[in-house]
């Protein structure tokens, strides 16, 4: 009896149910999947070096070189940002391992996640030094 | 009378980016910076400087008056909204005048003796006064380990290095205080802690024996003021009061913050600048407040520079000794003997040779510059209502230049020994200041604050800063370069081959010692550039994909409904 198993859902309502699993399980795979979260954590890495860069200068220049020192929220939330450069690092520079280990990709995409690595490896060392990742 | 903008050797001809920033570090509770080829060994015992007293230069108080007019004219209501003078000389004084707004919200004039102005680090002369009047009155020594006046105290100096460290120290700011530029700086009054807590919970580290190298510091400066406030059983605001402020009548003075309601005068308003015009900024407070609180007018200012011109005394008034205020004005610490050095809590300003002290201070939005010329018995105070990249003492450079309070610099003279090249060779380099933070994201400042020394032509160096133009020296002895054009003098400390200390006349706060290649401003430029330069591309390389791939899904869907409708 094909009628017992017609939903009694609105036709739309069945579509939307569907999307919404579609793009859980969607997101599930993604976070689960190690080439995805290597290739987001350099996206994220390229993305919030230049944020940081970008915010920084921008507390700095609106708000003058006394915001280092009181520290105001924008400065507390351009200041926390180095740490996630750090941490995005580490993701980029992993991924970039594995993806040499397990022919994830194309080669220029390896390659291409390699230089991110070492640029985010290069500019956290400069971070470091200039004193945005205190120990 | 005519005028030209001179030159004292004070100026550093920076861009107007680094110089901001680092005048904007500078403005909680610095302004001034700092050669020996065999340093004398850093402290040293008193040195009496005898001051030579020659004929008053100030002959005609209509001319100065006429001189300082036409100086701030050029500058109020572009380089400042509001400024207030004080030039005395000995116990007399010549002009106290206040010019243009001390609020541009209320459109309220600046009078010399009713305007309070912040004058932040020039306070701390004060706070060095009030330390030279305990050692006279025989509760504090100045070679003595402070921790000794400490024992009431939940504040305590380490002992981190095997030598004490003393009140001479801390009036030189040679105590080797790590610095973080920050005297404890805070938006909210509710915010301000008693000295005894500021000092206790932000204690500074000691990163170098006491007496080795001159490293600004405001932690030092106001541990100076807690010694006295401990030694006299009192606290430090009320002890300056009863001790400095009402002997010489200055009334409308004040360290207390926010500055009491009941307090004499009208208080100046910070100011920023807004395009063309300034707009009234909300003030700040100074926790560490022997290091910067002070709130003054032009003619209580005077008042205090006449006390020290006048070997302690105004009319029948003494505050000190002539004994104490000639040991206060001698030499406690040399750096090098062709370069300004440390007086105490004074240090020397503009030509080596020409027996000028001074202090600069700044509160955020507020700056100032006392100096004293003894051998003239001149005075003169300048304060500003805002931070301009020109500070107040470009207007003290030309009072002094006017009235001949040091030599006109002349083209210094080579020296006949041989070696020049291989000796510019050996200086060549790049150098950062002691007393900026190595710790935290201010060691920006370090890293602007960069000074790259090259060889050029005939053993002659040429000096960059970021930004800066180029400034060129002349070696006149082995080690030590004279600017041209300029008073500014380099002095270099070499050991073994290898530059230890660079000594700039025109910067008395601390030294410069050499970066490691890695430390270079070209490497962290290079490798941040390159690094964002990289990062950028990739986003945009997304970026462009992602558009083209949607582009190309696009014209897919598009293709079968145009067929279809063909």
């Amino acid at each position: 009896m094909t009628d017992e198993h017609v939903s009694h859902r609105p036709a739309g309502q069945t579509d939307e149910y569907d999307d919404r699993s579609g793009f859980a399980h969607s997101l599930k795979r993604r976070l689960t999947s190690p080439s995805w979260l290597a290739r987001a954590a350099g996206a994220g890495l390229s993305g919030v070096s230049v944020g940081f860069v970008v915010l920084f200068v921008f507390v700095l220049g609106s708000g003058g070189t006394l915001t280092l020192i009181t520290r105001p929220l924008p400065m507390q939330a351009a200041l926390a940002l180095p740490y996630l450069v750090a941490g995005l690092t580490v993701g980029t520079t992993v991924g970039a391992l594995l993806a040499w280990r397990y022919r994830y990709w194309s080669l220029p995409a390896r390659v291409h996640q390699t230089v991110l690595a070492l640029l985010g490896l290069a500019f956290s060392w400069q971070l470091w030094t200039l004193g945005f990742l205190a120990v | 009378m005519t005028r030209t903008r001179p030159s004292t050797g004070n100026d550093t001809d920076d861009g107007p980016t680094r110089r901001a920033f680092l005048s904007g570090l500078g403005a909680v509770g610095l302004a001034g910076l700092g050669t020996e080829v065999g340093r004398a060994s850093a402290t040293t015992g008193s040195r009496t400087t005898v001051s030579n007293r020659s004929t008053d230069p100030f002959t005609d108080p209509a001319a100065l008056e006429a001189f300082v007019d036409d100086v701030m004219a050029d500058r109020i209501g572009t380089t400042t909204p509001g400024a207030t003078v004080a030039v005395v000389s000995g116990d007399t004084p010549l002009l106290t005048k206040g010019y243009g707004t001390a609020d541009v919200d209320a459109d309220e004039p600046v009078r010399a003796d009713e305007t309070v102005f912040r004058v932040g680090s020039v306070g701390k002369l004060v706070t060095y006064t009030a330390v030279v009047q305990s050692v006279e009155a025989g509760v504090l020594d100045l070679d003595t380990d402070v921790n000794a006046y400490l024992r009431d105290s939940r504040v305590t100096v380490t002992d981190t290095y095997d030598e004490p460290v003393t009140l001479r120290h801390l009036g030189t700011h040679t105590a080797g205080f790590e610095s973080t530029l920050d005297p404890e700086i805070v938006a909210d009054p509710d915010a301000l802690d008693a000295l005894e807590t500021v000092l206790a919970d932000h204690q500074r580290s000691r990163v170098r024996a006491p007496g080795e190298l001159v490293g600004y510091s405001n932690y030092g400066a106001a541990l100076a003021g807690h010694v006295v406030a401990e030694a006299h059983d009192t606290g430090f605001e009320e002890y300056v009061r009863s001790e400095i402020f009402d002997p010489l009548g200055m009334t409308h003075s004040t360290f207390a913050q926010p500055v009491p309601d009941d307090q004499p005068g009208e208080r100046a308003a910070p100011h920023v600048r807004d395009g063309d015009s300034f707009l009234a900024a909300d003030d700040v407070y100074i926790n560490m407040r022997p290091a910067g609180s002070l709130s003054a007018t032009a003619t209580d200012m005077a008042a205090f520079m006449s006390a020290h011109l006048g070997d302690g005394a105004v009319g029948d008034v003494r505050i000190l000794d002539a004994s104490t205020a000639q040991t206060m004005h001698s030499r406690h610490h040399v750096r090098h003997p062709a370069v300004t050095n440390w007086r105490y809590g004074f240090h020397e300003y503009g030509d080596p040779n020409a027996n000028l002290i001074a202090h600069s201070g700044a509160t955020v939005n507020f700056t100032s510059q006392l100096l004293l010329a003894p051998d003239h018995g001149v005075g003169i105070f300048v304060a500003y209502n805002s931070n301009p990249s020109e500070l107040p003492a470009a207007v003290v450079d030309e009072i002094v230049a006017e009235y001949d309070l040091q030599p006109a610099p002349t083209s210094p003279t080579a020296t006949a020994r041989t070696g020049g090249q291989e000796r510019a060779r050996t200086v060549a380099g790049e150098y950062s200041l002691s007393y900026l933070p190595q710790s935290g994201p201010l060691q920006v400042a370090d890293l602007l604050a960069h000074v790259t020394v090259e060889p050029v032509d005939d053993g002659r160096l040429q000096t960059t800063t970021l930004g800066g133009d180029p400034r060129r020296w002349v070696e006149t002895e082995p080690y030590v370069y004279r600017e041209v054009g300029g008073h500014d003098v380099l002095a270099f400390e070499v050991a073994d081959g290898d530059v230890d200390v660079l000594n700039v006349n025109s910067e008395p706060t601390g030294v410069y010692q050499p970066v490691s290649s890695v430390d270079r401003q070209l490497v962290t430029v290079g490798v941040v550039g390159t690094a964002l330069s990289g990062f950028g591309l990739s986003l945009a390389g997304w970026g462009g994909l992602r558009a083209r791939r949607r582009w190309t899904e696009y014209r897919a869907a598009d293709e079968p409904d145009r067929e279809g409708s063909e």
